[in-house]
């Protein structure tokens, strides 16, 4: 797993995996292959700058978990699909989809799951107030200079140098 | 209106027959639809379409301070209620840094039991209801209320009771409340044996559960199936023995699990937690410290440092967990629910094909889904 882009911290009795999107497939391929075999949970959420998918993994024999995160741009909203990797995620990805907007290229049946299938809004996106009307002056974050599957050790040093 | 249904006639083919199964469907329990492609008897393929409940509580949720949230995940799994808060709780309280004192644990697992009878007895004579059989309803709601009135006399509320909070319990348990339960403990107990004689040793029972709508254990594990659906396929994953949250770790019980994975083990998984609740509230009756505070030291503003959290709980349905992000504000930046019966939803196509139309009722009243959960 060396040469994908990710960082890893601990938090709390977890481990969290910042990924790069274009690595975040192979990296879940990799930790399907490390023993993490039950879907716990996926979230879809909006950052301010962006959409942040979040897969909430478990170890059935080593009782260990895992959290994995990726973030993707407003304008282009793709993550792969991991259903083929664990089938329970199927709902999970397509209410991402629905709230939040997040499309999961490879997906069999990305169709809205909670609301109606006339409906043309992701709810959840922050530019939306609770009633689902667009927020007049919403506007996006930058996108951060360093995401967070960089941020780390480079930087710090860099201060300490 | 629903949008069309996924179920297109194979052209040519006459002998199939397309039937919509709900939203008002009484044995669905709610509002689930599900279309069936039928040949006779058989069903050849199912489609479940959920939602008609949905209130998009996470959004409603990011709009609100964190002490009021904990209103709203009562009303996920209402049959359930007070279990829902848990989770939410336990992730706020990491974020948060609260230690919760040894007396609200106890009270929180008391309770936390409690209502998992009360579920699981809603469970038993809905079910048992669809299945045809009348009487054991009458039992169980009967019993059901002497759960109620004991939360109702201690929290204010019956089915919703809103009554675990940040770093404890919202206010100490009423002075009755220890004889109280160990009163309902001794009834209970008395009445196991004749629901166990009407329902899992009954021979019409058996003739409609035992090897109906089999779900292999690598399949469960994969869908995510959680709760009694995968301990009745051989799984002995329980988050109150994974990853022990309040008294947990202290009290002595067993995971019971069954390797069929039919309807009726998974009826019978749900009547051994019943007993497994029963001994883990007698022993957290002997353990609770009589005197102390039920709730630590919290904030008087809920502020909890920027980060997330997912932290999970057993309900009586299955694994649910909360993912709380918080970015140092009073309001939390998103807040998502990850509910039991949405994911074991997800095996009415595995479970309904090739099944008897009778039998998806069974099928069904063993997954045991609550809409208020699966929708939110």
């Amino acid at each position: 797993m060396t040469e994908l882009r990710f960082k890893k911290t601990t938090e709390f009795d977890e481990e969290v995996y910042a990924v790069h999107p274009e690595d975040y497939r192979a990296l879940l391929e990799a930790l399907k292959a490390e023993g993490f075999d039950y879907p716990r949970s996926l979230t879809g959420m909006d950052t301010g700058y962006g959409l942040r998918v979040v897969v909430h993994l478990y170890g059935m024999e080593s009782g260990k978990k895992a959290t994995v995160y990726t973030d993707v741009p407003y304008d282009d909203p793709v993550v792969p699909s991991a259903t083929d990797l664990w089938p329970g995620l199927e709902w999970f990805e397509r209410e991402a989809y629905d709230l939040v907007g997040i499309r999961f290229a490879g997906h069999p049946d990305l169709r809205r799951i909670l609301l109606e299938e006339d409906w043309t809004i992701h709810p959840l996106q922050k530019r939306y107030d609770t009633g689902g009307y667009l927020l007049p002056d919403w506007q996006p974050a930058p996108w951060p200079e360093t995401p967070p599957w960089e941020e780390p050790e480079a930087r710090e040093e860099g201060g300490e140098a | 209106m629903r949008g069309p249904t996924t179920i297109t006639p194979v052209p040519g083919r006459t002998d199939e027959m397309i039937l919509n199964m709900g939203p008002q469907h009484p044995a669905t329990h709610g509002v689930l639809k599900v279309v069936l492609g039928l040949d006779g008897e058989r069903i050849t393929r199912a489609v479940p379409h959920i939602g008609f409940l949905h209130r998009n509580h996470e959004k409603i949720e990011e709009a609100r301070t964190y002490i009021q949230i904990i209103t709203y995940t009562d009303r996920m799994d209402y049959v359930s209620g007070l279990q829902n808060e848990l989770p939410f709780i336990l992730a706020v309280e990491d974020l948060l840094g609260v230690e919760v004192p040894k007396r609200a644990q106890y009270i929180r697992v008391i309770f936390f039991e409690l209502y998992r009878i009360a579920s699981h007895l809603v469970w038993l004579g809905t079910g048992m209801l669809d299945l045809g059989a009348i009487t054991p309803f009458l039992y169980t709601f009967r019993d059901r209320e002497k759960i109620l009135e004991i939360a109702e006399k201690t929290a204010g509320a019956r089915m919703l009771p809103n009554y675990f909070t940040f770093g404890g319990v919202r206010r100490d348990v009423h002075p009755e409340f220890f004889k109280d339960v160990a009163a309902f403990l001794d009834f209970f107990e008395s009445r196991l044996p004749d629901y166990r004689a009407l329902v899992l040793d009954s021979p019409v029972f058996q003739a409609r559960a035992v090897g109906v709508g089999v779900l292999p254990k690598e399949r469960a594990i994969a869908r995510g199936a959680s709760g009694p659906v995968l301990r009745a396929s051989g799984v002995a994953y329980d988050v109150r023995k994974a990853e022990p949250y309040d008294a947990y770790p202290e009290l002595e019980f067993e995971v019971p699990t069954r390797p069929e994975g039919d309807v009726y083990a998974r009826f019978w998984v749900r009547f051994r937690e019943m007993e497994e609740s029963v001994k883990i509230i007698r022993q957290a009756l002997e353990k609770v410290p009589k005197t102390g505070p039920y709730k630590g030291k919290v904030p008087p503003r809920i502020k909890p440092k920027p980060g997330a959290r997912y932290r999970a709980v057993e309900i009586s349905r299955g694994h649910l967990g909360a993912y709380v992000v918080s970015d140092g504000s009073e309001y939390p930046l998103r807040i998502k629910h990850r509910s039991p019966s949405f994911a074991n939803l997800q095996l009415i196509p595995d479970l309904f094909v090739g099944a008897r139309f009778a039998d998806a009722i069974a099928i069904l009243s063993s997954l045991d889904p609550v809409f208020g959960e699966v929708d939110r």
